[in-house]
């Protein structure tokens, strides 16, 4: 990560308003599902946000609370409910065949499982020769040449070609998952929990791969997951999820220093620390994450929040900006920042461990 | 599962080798029949009426498993008979299977609305007697072989479209087509390189299980007049004639009744020994 | 201290055909009165098997206890009679599964659920048991008018405090907990480990946590055992183990998990993978992924080394000079 780059980031916003422009852009994406008999589950609700080109966005938020469905849209495995999807300021929110051909080879995905993600009866090398097939760049010897280069190129011994994904151990398959992805040379990669899947040895090789594959492509990567400290290793800016919408979005040291959202603080605050010195009061939310099925008015956190009045039950929240590339769903920031400070300065069994509703 | 894979772990299964043993050998003896059966097996004999088994020594010559009550050899009329209802089964399980195959892949793989109709043409389907559509056709077409594959191949369909639904349904959800989609693979081609070769153990296992009952159906539609006109030579014809002499002559009905159920018990000792082999889920 | 649980030279094996996975090799263990151990290690290394042999529930036909023995309070788990154990199971030893799910019996009730656990060990009446599991569902936060529902209706996390609280109800001397956050939000995660913090304090039995998050060990046990292939590699106090690691892979894993704090440096990843159960190397286990191996750690089984009396390790590079400390070596560039 250079400073340059850095500095980009900062710049640019969750609406945008930087130098550089943004390689991905969504615009009030909604996707909801309708189920029989019971309405609609709003997966997605109205999210804003780009990726600039090289940076590594983050979406972090608890199971269900859409992440995986924002990846599945902009791969257009999806069809949006509502919303726009630009790509280097082309409207491609429903791309036409051809458009949809071009998107395959820039925009590319990698998945979480390992095991489901590679087609059982297919050895490596038929796996990988797929992406080359498809696009018709390469057959026959150059064709083999190419696969056996993009093995190498994500660290797969030759001899592991002529394998089947189950002879393959969890970090080797994911690899394989990378390779495939990279075939295209593409500029977007979502990558949907990538390593949650695999042991904390074996994690670390394929979190390496993924940021020395972006230095040296030149790749934007959305990298959704739910673990906090994975996505702050990797990510240049976070944004957290919650039912459905973006309840803040900043550059990785700023959000991680300085967190305002209450579910954002909450969620650091949930997870288990190494470093003894880190070990603080925690914020225990009471209660499950509520269903998206047909939510009401008002910032969706309210039943958990421990700050909420009665307007926030019954207004909205937007996301508005509180620093520069800073913006944060909840009008009363300032106090939850109060709070933080003040929690980081009592002693351990000061009263605020209790847990709050 | 690869070659080696595969042939490992054929050898290990006893019912499989038991099961594929038994067919080969039924199948290899009906079909080259007519190579060395010495009578006719059309031909009434009446002299030769009931005439009792002569025993495994009296030769190809002499009437081994005897005669039945129009005088015509046992064994030969057995193994002729074997011969139609083999390939009566082949015919409706290759039918069945492609259509099965076929319907099921697309209701799977596409599911919505198409999934729906499908299903529900099944369950028709299914609520229809067998028997019933059976004695329509026939009052209807006649009794010939070509109707009696039809009428078992529009019931036999059902049980494995159901099975290639429900796989494919869980294959569609699998990461790996997904990949192949965000790879822009066409979805005719993710159905048949991606989804096929995974579907291809179940429907081989569904297929082989249900041969051995599609023998026995063809033999009870047979016995009730509904499957292979006389006087062609059927296992179930064979037991219809000879019922009325169980007490007298129980050879008519025995003979082909083993037989009939050595060759059910072998096609499910292979059904079972494949499902062994090419279920995932029977690591060793 | 008083000893309550006590593994010596446990060895446990499966076996399926003509394949033997060795899953435990020459396990040592004490777990004292009162104390939260935790038991750290990366799949198959054994953590789960440890805890199915205690509680003696290894899979029929395929698991097999092939040496060593398990004692409780002195007595021998392995040679009592099924009956016996019966009583201990549940009783004094209970457990928590990893998957919330499929540890309850979908077709009863919750409260029924532990009721039944109640009348088993505790011989109480219906009324009686009713009282008490409805005092430890509200102890997990569970109200009293959900005891009628059934395990479907509940959320995960709700399932898994149904779970420990069944655990709980006979006040064991021992819990073990397999994994029990990990099918788990984070948020869900804290909520659990709270409660088995308070819990465990109030109750003052003893924790065996086994898991394969390092943070999780760090707010909740006193001592920690780190497991590689089928072994205990190192062992301590968790603050000794976690600041001043000995072994290669404690350090190694340290390094390799991403940090929520300070600078955001390059993971130092280990390189190779997870001992195979089927095919154990000779001499020390991790010496195929080690950057330090030697040709003694190539062929020679290493002893447990006492470093001091909060710390053992089991390695041969840290033979006599287990005071120097280096930087984790290896990695794959």
């Amino acid at each position: 990560m250079t400073e340059i780059k850095k500095e980009n980031i900062i710049q640019s916003g969750a609406t945008g308003q930087s130098t550089q422009k943004p390689l991905l852009r969504v615009e009030h994406l909604k996707e909801y599902f309708k189920i029989p008999g019971k309405g609609y589950l709003h997966a997605v609700d109205d999210i804003t946000m780009e990726i600039m080109p090289n940076e590594t966005l983050g979406l972090v938020g608890e199971s269900g609370c859409g992440k995986s469905t924002v990846g599945n849209v902009l791969m257009r495995l999806l069809k949006p409910t509502g919303g726009k999807i630009f790509y280097e300021d082309k409207d491609v929110t429903k791309p036409s065949k051809k458009e949809n051909l071009e998107l395959t080879k820039k925009t590319q995905m990698v998945f979480q499982d390992p095991y489901s993600s590679l087609n059982p009866r297919k050895p490596i090398r038929s796996i990988l020769s797929e992406p080359f097939k498809i696009n018709k760049t390469a057959e026959g010897r150059e064709l083999d040449d190419k696969v056996r280069k993009l093995a190498e190129r994500v660290g797969l011994e030759p001899y592991v070609l002529d394998q089947y994904p189950h002879e393959l151990d969890g970090g080797k398959r994911q690899m394989v998952g990378i390779a495939r992805a990279l075939a295209m040379q593409p500029k977007f990669i979502v990558c949907d929990e990538p390593v949650s899947a695999l042991d904390v040895s074996v994690q670390a090789t394929i979190i390496n791969l993924l940021i020395d594959m972006q230095k040296e492509m030149g790749l934007s990567y959305l990298f959704i997951s739910h673990d906090l400290s994975v996505v702050r290793h990797i990510s240049d800016r976070v944004a957290v999820m919650y039912l459905g919408q973006i309840v803040e979005i900043a550059p990785t040291d700023t959000i991680f220093s300085n967190t305002l959202h209450p579910y954002s603080i909450a969620l650091l605050s949930a997870v288990p620390k190494i470093d003894f010195e880190e070990q603080e009061n925690r914020i225990v939310l009471t209660g499950d994450v509520p269903s998206p099925m047909n939510p009401k008015p008002g910032c969706r956190f309210a039943p958990r929040c421990w700050m909420a009045c009665e307007e926030c039950k019954n207004k909205d929240q937007e996301l508005t900006q509180v620093e520069p590339g800073h913006f944060v769903a909840c009008s009363r920031w300032k106090e939850s920042r109060e709070m933080e400070l003040k929690l980081e300065r009592e002693p351990a069994n000061g009263g605020q461990n209790e847990p709050i509703l | 599962m690869n070659r080696k894979d595969f042939t490992r772990r054929m050898r290990k299964s006893k019912l499989f080798l038991i099961g594929l043993a038994g067919i080969l050998v039924i199948a290899a003896v009906c079909f080259l029949s007519p190579l060395f059966v010495r009578f006719d097996p059309l031909k009434a004999e009446l002299s030769n009426r009931l005439a009792a088994p002569e025993g495994i020594f009296g030769g190809l010559s002499r009437h081994i498993f005897g005669c039945d009550p129009m005088g015509r050899d046992v064994l030969t009329r057995l193994l002729l008979g074997g011969r139609t209802s083999l390939l009566i089964a082949f015919s409706v399980v290759l039918i069945t299977t492609i259509l099965g195959l076929i319907i099921g892949l697309l209701a799977g793989y596409y599911g919505g609305i198409a999934d729906l109709i499908l299903m529900r043409i099944c369950d028709i389907m299914m609520a229809l007697p067998t028997l019933l559509l059976a004695i329509c056709v026939v009052a209807v077409m006649g009794s010939s072989i070509t109707n009696l594959v039809v009428v078992l191949s529009i019931t036999g369909w059902i049980m494995v479209a159901r099975v290639v639904r429900s796989t494919v349904m869980s294959i569609r959800d699998c990461e790996y087509v997904k990949a192949a989609r965000v790879l822009g693979i066409p979805n005719s081609k993710i159905i048949l390189k991606e989804v096929l070769p995974n579907v291809i153990s179940p429907v081989i296992i569904t297929a082989t299980q249900a041969f051995g009952g599609m023998i026995l159906t063809e033999a009870s539609m047979s016995y009730l007049g509904l499957g292979v006109p006389a006087p062609s030579p059927s296992w179930g014809a064979m037991i219809s004639d000879g019922r009325e002499y169980i007490a007298t002559a129980p050879w008519v009905v025995i003979v082909p009744g083993i037989a009939l159920m050595l060759t059910v018990l072998a096609f499910n000792f292979l059904g079972d020994g494949l499902n062994d082999i090419l279920n995932p889920k029977n690591k060793d | 201290m008083e000893e309550i649980l006590k593994i010596s030279k446990l060895s446990v094996e499966y076996r399926s055909g003509d394949t033997v996975a060795k899953a435990v090799n020459g396990l040592n263990m004490t777990l004292y009165k009162g104390q939260a151990m935790g038991l750290v290690g990366e799949s198959g290394a054994g953590k789960t098997t440890t805890a199915l042999s205690v509680m003696g529930l290894l899979p029929d036909k395929i698991g097999y206890v092939t040496g060593g023995d398990i004692e409780y309070k002195g007595q021998s788990l392995l040679k009592m009679k099924e009956k016996e154990l019966n009583t201990i199971r549940g009783g004094k030893i209970s457990m928590v599964f990893a998957n919330p799910l499929s540890s309850l019996n979908p077709v009863f009730t919750v409260g029924h659920q532990i009721t039944m656990v109640l009348r088993q060990h505790r011989h109480m009446t219906e009324k009686e048991a009713h009282a008490e599991a409805a005092k430890f569902l509200k102890m997990v936060g569970i109200p009293e008018y959900r005891m009628e529902d059934y395990p479907h209706q509940f959320s995960g996390g709700m399932r898994q405090r149904v779970g420990i609280a069944a655990a709980l109800v006979c006040s064991p001397e021992i819990l073990i907990a397999d994994e029990p956050t990990t099918a788990l939000d984070v948020t869900i995660q804290a909520q659990i480990l709270e409660l088995m913090k308070d819990l465990q304090k109030t109750m003052d039995s003893s924790l065996l946590m086994i898991t394969h998050n390092l943070g999780i060990i760090a707010e909740l046990c006193q001592t920690v055992a780190i497991m590689y292939g089928g072994e205990i590699v190192e062992y301590g106090s968790v603050r000794e183990v976690f600041e001043n690691p000995m072994h290669w892979y404690t350090i190694g894993l340290l390094n390799a998990v991403p940090k929520l704090t300070g600078k955001r440096e390059r993971l130092a990843s280990i390189p190779g993978n997870v001992a195979n159960a089927q095919m154990l190397p000779e001499g020390c286990k991790f010496h195929p992924r080690c950057g330090y191996c030697t040709k003694t750690c190539r062929t020679k089984q290493p002893e447990m080394i006492c470093v001091n009396e909060n710390h053992y390790v089991q390695c041969w590079e840290r033979g006599g000079k287990a005071e120097t400390k280096r930087p984790a070596k290896g990695g794959n560039q």
